[in-house]
């Protein structure tokens, strides 16, 4: 029985990954780009843009929110916790993406690269996956429940994303110092 | 009636798939290919003569045929892989490397399973023994596409058809050949015609992507990377590993 359902879930998966390739395939055909991939978009550069560590801080502190409470305000208090949420939704959604981004630009250089190594590639995939997991799981929990108690779950995303983009950097200065002129992103 | 007309609707495309890959001269592109679309084709009819002329010899000519489809189809998927990733030496070596620890997986899995059942080579059904051989060719399919994807490989009009209709063909035998080997009598009669039908898709998937010579997009000059990567991981490596100590003590908190 395991078997079968393997079978069926390794045929369903491989049917998937090609929908998901064509329809990839053909939006690059046509020319259909993200915005972050027009020239002249800052995270084009390799830049990693990430809110600065006070402020992310801020986003899930529980000092506002103790600050709101005290004022005994459920108006005020439902008002705090959907603008505080819909900042902190805007902020996973920024580092995801800029995560991604850094990624992408990653495997556009080192898809090329003749001595590239797999343990590495395979490491730094890894690291990929659990920081796009992270970040998918704070959506989640920002929206059911909120981000005044999320403080520690995010400095460790936020951190995590910060090395990438510090990895990202050193990865683009080396590239550069061995070829001077050649732009080091896609 | 539906049989006869699911075979020569099929030998008829891929006579014309054929046709217009002399024509074009797709055929020393991709050789593998359109080897196995020969192969097919002079199986189809191979069995056609069979079907109506020896009857007693079709399931014995049928399997076997299957058997040699699935390992040329493996000339398809090695095509794949070396025309695709031909530009790409870094995501090449990825590809090679991935499928190397799949096929080593699914030897140490297959072992596995003979050490625990030793009977089961004996006792299992054709209709098993294509859709193990057909699973490992679609997780290939499957690490492949998956690699294509992160390294966001671009493909030109025909590769992608290639790729495309084998691996709905493959997708499909396999679902196909799970639901034959549990459905009940009323399924594996539809399994007769729903199988070739598969096929008749992915051939309508070729011949509509194989039409004409499209070429594969050009990748940009990049020397800078080809020679870089033991200075890249060094310096990413040490990036990482100064993370993981953070998180660490971020986790530890």
């Amino acid at each position: 029985m395991i078997g079968l359902i393997s079978a069926l879930t390794v045929g369903l998966l491989l049917l998937i990954a090609l929908v998901v390739f064509a329809l990839r395939q053909e939006s690059t055909a046509r020319g259909i780009h993200s915005i972050s991939e027009f020239p002249g978009d800052p995270r084009h550069s390799g830049e990693f843009e990430v809110c600065p560590p006070e402020l992310v801080a801020r986003i899930f502190s529980r000092e506002d929110w103790e600050l709101i409470l005290q004022t005994q305000s459920p108006c005020l208090e439902r008002l705090f916790l959907q603008e505080r949420k819909r900042i902190a939704l805007l902020w996973v959604r920024q580092t995801s993406r800029d995560i991604r981004q850094v990624m992408r630009n990653h495997t556009e250089a080192a898809k090329q690269a003749a001595d590239i190594r797999f343990r590495t590639e395979l490491s730094l995939f890894l690291m990929y996956i659990e920081l796009l997991l992270m970040c998918e799981t704070l959506l989640l929990l920002i929206t059911t429940v909120g981000p005044p108690r999320l403080e520690r779950i995010a400095s460790y995303v936020h951190e995590l994303s910060r090395q990438i983009s510090y990895a990202h950097e050193a990865f683009a200065r080396s590239s550069a110092g061995a070829a001077t002129g050649i732009p080091t992103s896609p | 009636m539906l049989d006869q007309l699911i075979w020569w609707g099929s030998i008829a495309v891929e006579t014309l798939l054929l046709v217009r890959g002399l024509q074009t001269k797709l055929l020393s592109r991709y050789p593998a290919f359109y080897l196995y679309i020969v192969f097919v084709l002079s199986q189809s009819f191979l069995r056609l003569y069979v079907y109506h002329w020896k009857l007693f010899l079709y399931r014995y000519t049928y399997w076997s045929t299957e058997f040699v489809g699935i390992l040329v189809g493996c000339g398809v998927v090695f095509e794949i892989f070396r025309v695709g990733l031909r530009a790409y030496p870094g995501a090449s070596r990825m590809a090679r490397n991935s499928l190397l620890l799949l096929f080593l997986v699914a030897l140490v899995v297959a072992a596995g399973n003979a050490a625990n059942d030793p009977r089961w080579w004996a006792e299992a059904s054709i209709t098993e023994i294509q859709r193990t051989m057909r699973m490992v060719q679609a997780l290939s399919l499957f690490a492949l596409v998956l690699l294509f994807l992160h390294y966001s490989i671009p493909f030109g009009r025909n590769l992608r058809g290639i790729l495309f209709g084998y691996g709905l063909f493959v997708a499909g035998s396999v679902i196909w050949l799970t639901f034959a080997y549990t459905g009940s009598g009323h399924f594996r009669n539809s399994w007769f015609y729903l199988y070739p039908m598969s096929y008749d898709i992915s051939l309508l998937v070729w011949i509509v992507h194989l039409w004409g010579y499209r070429p594969n997009p050009q990748t940009k000059e990049s020397a800078q990377f080809e020679r870089q990567y033991e200075r890249i991981a060094a310096a990413t490596k040490r990036r990482l590993q100064e993370a993981r100590s953070y998180l660490d003590k971020a986790i530890d908190r």
